[in-house]
């Protein structure tokens, strides 16, 4: 059930809001300044947000700088997704025993606590609709995942600003957040934050904290903001189809890019989708052994590792794995791209190698010729 | 069973070449054992403590209820591992994983085997299974080739089918040994000297991945349909649930819609290097 009118809330009263959770037993994380970057972090008062810090994104490079404007979200895109928060970077999946003469098996399950997210955008919002169609799926979802995801609420963002490296708006993923996957949607303004809508526990929260339904000239603002994020972004997907990369395997242009690219796998790490994990047996001195589950990168020669052969030995069988695989594969496998537009790949790239740019040149042939 | 391993024990260990052995494995909880249930091709993650987790390929019918068997070559450090135990020892269990061989839907037609290494293990299950409802099919031929003559596993067994099941067996080696009657030079070679309609047969491929498209592009020039000829393929599994991502084939997973591919479905997405 989600309440359709629209309310106002003054950014005074946030803190309220916030209370209003952490008192019926809720963790609220949100994108805060921390160690220099911006990053979803617990916090347990709105004072712990820092206003006006906004990103500067480029090609391989990103700073951070605030500004004089009291909003507390008009950076574009935090250091990480919302990803580590459902996949954990690390985590024991289940422990085996064998102090006995017979092995048994405990599975593992996290500690989980009901969380807020608080100010989620499009892109991350997106991300993690992606992971849930890969981990949360039947007839088999992934137990840790699972748990991790039943606990998150999302409140989520509209962008009214765009980095250079945003191109959410051709992944119709962003600025403006279209889709019905979060349990409220809000906009920012200077004065506060409008809600558009939301689920009836948080509605309810919002009524008693007594708002006033946003004014016309509110909506129309925000509206006019998120368009106006939308018209910035310089970046953009050519069109792509589920078959076009892997009919293009041997176009010049993967050469050309994995001379430049260090297999570094920060793309990979930064990605809100992307989902490859080794499994490790990690024994301790107790008898006991720990099943361990840890991001993997595409990138690495030990992806492809089958007894004693690498499937992709050369730098340019992974970026063409990786490439291939986010646009045209995962059309195949979940009926969309994997890209959300966040251009992370792009700002922690080393060498600043964009896919936009890759694609584009990967897919011109059909029109040229 | 598909996220959690399940302790099973090892009943017996059967020592079939230097570096190839069997397990045969019984589930500690009997309702567990009683509940499991594959179909030829399909393949079970092994866990042995402290080591490692490895996808295996069941070697046993899925009507023998009581037990399952695992034929395994020593290649890495899990297999390594695995190669110690001894009849009594524990490990852990989780499956079945994957597609299975496509037996049901190809009766009344000239079955096919063509293995290559110890490649034979992923369709020995599937071989039992067409033998023991041999009528249902027509002529049924397996082509095995090893690099050399002492890696062949279960002599005896092919003598068996042969002589017992009217099956045609043609046996190559890359490098013979004293007492080898089977021709030597690459299975492949052999291919001509088998009986079957290629309008009206299933061919059922397991090997090294080069040898199974050869013998792919050769039945492509007899006349049978792509349709009609599957592959098990092997790339690294970590989870047998399509989740770790390792195992992608263009946009396949070898662990899910796999490992038993159709040739029609997999062919633009293998030999190619680095695919």
């Amino acid at each position: 059930m989600k309440a359709t009118k629209a309310l106002f809330l003054p950014r005074h009263k946030l803190n309220d809001l916030f209370q209003s959770f952490i008192q019926s037993g809720f963790n609220i994380i949100t994108p805060i300044v921390q160690n220099g970057s911006l990053r979803y972090h617990q916090i347990r008062h709105a004072n712990e947000i820092t206003p006006g810090a906004i990103d500067d994104s480029h090609m391989g490079k990103i700073t951070l700088a605030k500004t004089k404007s009291p909003r507390f979200y008009s950076f574009t895109t935090t250091e990480q997704s919302i990803k580590p928060w459902v996949f954990s970077p690390k985590e024991v999946l289940w422990q085996s025993d064998h102090s006995q003469s017979t092995i048994t098996f405990k599975s593992t399950p996290p500690n989980t606590q009901p969380t807020l997210v608080f100010g989620i955008k499009g892109c991350d919002l997106a991300g993690l609709n992606l992971l849930d169609q890969h981990f949360n799926k039947d007839p088999s979802p992934d137990p840790h995942y699972q748990q991790r995801r039943a606990s998150l609420s999302l409140i989520g963002l509209n962008c009214h600003r765009s980095g250079a490296n945003c191109f959410c708006n051709s992944t119709q993923d962003g600025p403006k957040i279209e889709t019905d996957t979060c349990d409220a949607l809000m906009s920012e303004l200077d004065e506060g934050f409008i809600f558009h809508h939301s689920q009836t526990d948080l509605h309810a929260r919002l009524t008693s904290l007594k708002l006033s339904p946003a004014t016309p000239e509110q909506l129309r603002q925000a509206e006019y903001e998120t368009q106006a994020a939308a018209a910035e972004q310089q970046k953009k997907l050519p069109k792509i189809s589920s078959t076009d990369l892997f009919e293009q395997d041997n176009h010049p242009e993967w050469e050309k890019v994995a001379e430049r690219c260090l297999s570094c796998g920060n793309c990979t790490a930064v990605c809100p989708s992307c989902f490859c994990h080794t499994i490790e047996a990690k024994p301790t001195l107790s008898n006991t052994s720990e099943q361990t589950r840890q991001w993997d990168s595409c990138f690495t020669t030990q992806h492809s590792y089958l007894h004693g052969i690498y499937i992709r030995p050369e730098r340019i069988h992974r970026y063409r794995q990786w490439l291939t695989h986010k646009f045209s594969g995962w059309q195949a496998q979940y009926g969309r791209i994997g890209c959300t537009g966040c251009g992370r790949c792009i700002t922690y790239c080393p060498v600043g190698i964009d896919p936009s740019q890759a694609l584009q040149t990967l897919l011109r042939r059909q029109e040229d010729i | 069973m598909i996220h959690l391993p399940q302790a099973a024990i090892i009943t017996e260990r059967i020592q079939e070449t230097k570096t190839i052995f069997t397990l045969k494995l019984r589930f500690e909880d009997p309702q567990i054992q009683a509940e499991y249930h594959f179909q030829p091709g399909q393949f079970n993650m092994l866990y042995l403590h402290g080591v490692g987790e490895i996808p295996i390929s069941i070697v046993s019918d899925p009507k023998d209820s009581d037990f399952l068997q695992h034929t395994i070559r020593v290649v890495g450090r899990v297999t390594q591992g695995f190669s110690r135990l001894q009849a009594g020892d524990s490990i852990g269990v989780r499956g079945a994983f994957g597609s299975a061989w496509p037996l049901a839907e190809n009766k009344r037609k000239d079955i096919i085997f063509f293995t290559g290494g110890l490649g034979c293990a992923p369709v020995v299950a599937a071989i039992k299974y067409v033998l023991k409802r041999r009528n249902d099919y027509d002529n049924v031929c397996i082509i095995q080739g090893v690099k050399h003559a002492d890696d062949l596993i279960w002599r005896q067994q092919y003598q068996t089918w042969q002589e017992q099941h009217n099956v045609q067996i043609y046996l190559a080696a890359d490098v013979s040994s004293p007492g080898w009657k089977g021709h030597v030079g690459p299975p492949t070679e052999l291919l001509h000297q088998a009986d079957f309609d290629p309008d009206n047969c299933c061919f059922m491929l397991c090997g090294p991945q080069p040898m199974m498209i050869a013998v792919c592009q050769q039945l492509h020039g007899k006349g049978v349909p792509d349709n009609a000829i599957w592959l098990s393929l092997e790339r690294n599994m970590q989870c047998g649930n399509a989740q770790c991502g390792h195992c992608q084939i263009g946009p396949l997973f070898a662990c899910k819609q796999g490992p038993v591919f159709n040739y029609s479905t997999i062919k633009q997405f293998i030999g190619k290097p680095g695919l």
